[in-house]
Formats: C-alpha cells, structure tokens, sequence
C-alpha cells in the first residue's frame, strides 16, 4: 500500500514535470489512484507519511493563511531557515535553485521557506528577504508558531538552536517533497552538488518501479 | 496546530492560573500535584559557541516529580482515541510504538502499572503534556533538574554522585522495568532522573552534532548554519556527554524502550520585589 502510493505519487511528479503538459493525467494503474483527471491537485487523504498532515496554521510572507496541505499538487523544496541570517542561508536559497536546475523540470517545483525564527521574522523582514534574493512567485516564505516550527522541525529532523549572538545555528538540509508532501530526499550542507540528491529521487522511482 | 487533544485542561489551567493571582501569593508557589519546584540555575551545555558564551539560565520551573507511567498514559489515550496504537500516525509515531502493552487499551503483558511509559515518540510524549496542560521540559531545565545530588542543588561535589550515574549506565537494561519513584529523591524532590529510563525533552533536536561525527571540526562545519558552535566546553561529565549523543541520534517519531519522558509547567518567580 505504501509502495503504490508512493509509486502513485512519484508518477504524479514525473507527469507534472512532463514538457507542456500543465495538469498531469491520472495514473490508472493502481487500485487506489484517485480520479484527479480534472483536478491539478490530488484529491482524498494524506497518505500516511505526507508531512502535510502537520495540523497547523501558517501565514504566508505576502501576508495570506495557509496550511501545508495548500502545497498539494507540486514537488516542493523546501528549507528551514531565518532570514537574519549572515551566512549560510543566502547559500541555502543559491542551493536551491542549483537543485531545481537540476530536476527534470525545474518549473514545476515550488520552493519554501520557513522560518526558524518567527520573532524576528516578520511579514516585512521576510518580504525583504524575498526582494533582497530576487525570489519569484515560485517562492513562499511561512512564519508559524514556535510551537508549530518545533514540530515540522522534528518532522524533517532539522536540529537548531539560538546561539547567544542572536542567530540560529540550524541544520544546512534542503527537503524534497513529493506532490503529496512525503519527504523522499534531503540535500545536506552547502555548496553540495545537487547530483545525489537528484540520484536519489530516481533511485526512489525506481525501487517502486 | 492541532495535534493537541480536545481535554480542556487549558481552559481550566486559565481559570486556576486567574485564582491563583488572586489568592495569597503563597498558594502560587505550591506546585501542582506530582510536580517539584525545581529553583533554576545555569546549564553549562556541552558545545561552546567560538566567543565562550554559551551558558544558559534556567528560570525556576515546576516538573513530575516522577516519570509519566504507564496508568497515566492509558488515561491519555482513553480520551484522545488517535494516540491509540492502532491508529498513531506512523509520521508521529513509528512501528513500535506501545508494542509492549498488550492492547488498545490494556497496558499488560510485562507493562505495569506503577512503571514508566516507554516507546513513545516524541510526538506523543508531547501531545500528553499539552493534554495535562503542562509541556516537556528543555534541555537545560533537565539538565539543571538532574544536576542535583540528594542533598545539595549541584550534587556534582557528592562523593558518590557520578558514580552512581555512572553505575546506572552500566547495567543493563532488565527486562521489567522498576515502577517509578524508587530511587532517592534528589535536593528538590525529583526522582528517577537517573537510574529508571532516559526521558525527552522538548529541544532534543538542539544539539547540532552530525550522526556521523559528535564532535566539532570542520568535517560538520558545512552542514550547519552557525557551525562553529559544536565543541565542547566540559569533557568532565561522561554522564551528560551520553545523555547528548543519545539525543543526538533520536528523531521525533521513534519510540525506544528505554525512553519515557516527565511534564513540565513554568513557575512563577519565588519572592516580593
């Protein structure tokens, strides 16, 4: 069951990242495929392992509500940061779209960040943020409660701190997430050769092909 | 975010937190039932950022005087049906969790009673706490917590002190687990934070250690923002070093049999102005 859905949703991305096409086609091998002919965004529950089943409320940097669940229907890359940061988070986003580049369609992911400092991270220092790295619609920067940022930080298994300096020391990971929010692969460090990570979406693709 | 169960204890906490204020100052200082006033205090961590600094103050917090029992999560579980081992969310809680009762809702088999909760995740551990109205404590809150001797507040200076962490540590783990409360009660009235079962903490993911390499060089420097901060400023205490490294390899969804977890609440400040 987990293995079709992964499969399911693996096929999912490969369509949506198919040249010209802008809503994937059902799969209808599997049993269990929805019928999301119609809809870009899959429709029923999360999967079990969806980190979109995190339950909680987010506010986006251009200043609208969301839930993670709202990400449904795209690959997404996605990184915890803060954008006080002086060193490695400006290397983090140049990373990720070193990454992006590297996927087989790199218009059809979604890039989030979210932030580990959410007092200091403010609507408007995130939206400067996002000015300051030239950063597209593609992009969506969240602030959520602390309480909330600890939980998806466990969930992603990202490790960090405040440091008596005022910054964050944090764990240097991009996630990749499938359509369905499950975390197939994780880049760590900086400056990495987005090679690996890519070697391991195919190599998830293809144990489940 | 709602993980958090549906039990009002909030609502009720609101309403004795407003009593309290209105009461003798005294009455305020009494910790809930089960909990200890711990007096707080200063945890030296074990990595030092590059300036030296690092030291964190620990204001006075309230915490269970023992570790949360088997008894008391079944009461948990019994109102918030999705923590049921049948139906925990794998992303929460993975395969394992609560394998050893012997059902839904029958702590049984060689779970008793009296003893500490164990594999649990992370996540249950602190959904409980939110349902009890409490949270899990930090780090440094445990650490300064477990600092304590029998008879002073840093028991570090105890003859037999480490020895007796030390010796814990030792000895394997028996196949049934003591009930709580059996050890000595430390210089606040804890028990058990040495010599039961290691406990989360609501930060375990603080410490910035790869699972590669638990100590600092530049083999990590790259993998963390801020990465000179790994590095350690005390080798002395063995007992604290293996306490971090276990952290250091938890994530928040695994469950391990010798892992419960004890609640904490804030305290208010003790003394007039």
């Amino acid at each position: 069951m987990t293995r079709t859905l992964l499969l399911l949703a693996l096929s999912t991305t490969l369509a949506a990242c198919a040249p010209g096409t802008s809503a994937p086609d059902a799969p209808t091998s599997a049993p269990d495929a929805p019928a999301s002919a119609e809809a870009a965004r899959p429709p029923g529950p999360l999967p079990d392992e969806s980190v979109y089943l995190l339950d909680a409320a987010w506010t986006a940097h251009r200043g609208d509500a969301l839930q993670l669940a709202d990400l449904r229907g795209e690959p997404v890359l996605m990184a915890m940061v803060f954008t006080n940061c002086a060193s490695a988070c400006p290397l983090i986003v140049e990373d990720m779209k070193a990454l992006a580049r590297a996927l087989p369609e790199p218009d059809a992911v979604r890039f989030v960040l979210v932030s580990l400092d959410p007092a200091r991270d403010t609507l408007e220092a995130m939206r400067h943020f996002a000015d300051a790295h030239h950063l597209t619609d593609a992009w969506t920067l969240l602030r959520g409660t602390p309480d909330d940022v600890q939980m998806l930080a466990a969930l992603l298994n990202v490790r960090y701190r405040p440091t008596p300096d005022g910054q964050v020391a944090h764990s240097n990971l991009i996630h990749i997430l499938d359509p369905d929010g499950r975390l197939i692969a994780q880049q760590e460090g900086l400056g990495t050769d987005p090679a690996a990570a890519v070697a391991a979406v195919e190599q998830a693709l293809a144990r489940n092909g | 975010m709602r993980l958090r169960p549906t039990v009002p204890f909030r609502a009720a906490g609101l309403w004795i937190a407003l009593a309290g204020l209105a009461a003798a100052p005294a009455a305020a200082y009494t910790p809930p039932a089960g909990m200890a006033r711990v007096g707080g205090g200063t945890y030296a961590p074990l990595y030092r950022d590059a300036d030296g600094a690092g030291d964190v103050a620990v204001a006075p917090f309230y915490l269970d005087r023992t570790a949360v029992t088997n008894a008391d999560f079944l009461a948990f579980v019994r109102a918030n049906p999705q923590w049921r081992r049948s139906r925990a969310r794998r992303l929460f809680a993975e395969e394992g969790y609560l394998s050893h009762w012997a059902g839904d809702l029958a702590p049984g088999g060689g779970a008793v009673a009296r003893q500490p909760v164990v594999n649990v995740s992370w996540f249950a551990a602190t959904a409980y706490a939110r349902w009890r109205g409490h949270r899990l404590p930090t780090v440094a809150e445990w650490e300064v917590a477990a600092m304590a001797g029998t008879r002073d507040a840093d028991g570090r200076g105890e003859a037999d002190f480490d020895r007796r962490i030390a010796a814990w540590y030792g000895r394997p783990r028996p196949a049934v687990l003591p009930a709580v409360g059996q050890t000595p009660a430390n210089h606040w009235g804890v028990r058990d934070l040495h010599g039961l079962v290691f406990e989360w903490t609501a930060d375990f993911n603080s410490a910035l250690a790869s699972s590669d390499s638990r100590r600092a060089g530049d083999a990590d420097s790259g993998a963390f923002c801020g990465a000179g901060a790994v590095g350690a400023g005390d080798f002395g205490d063995y007992a604290a070093f293996l306490r971090s490294a276990y952290r250091g390899g938890l994530r928040g969804r695994y469950v391990v049999p010798n892992l419960g977890f004890r609640t904490a609440l804030d305290a208010p400040a003790r003394g007039p102005r």
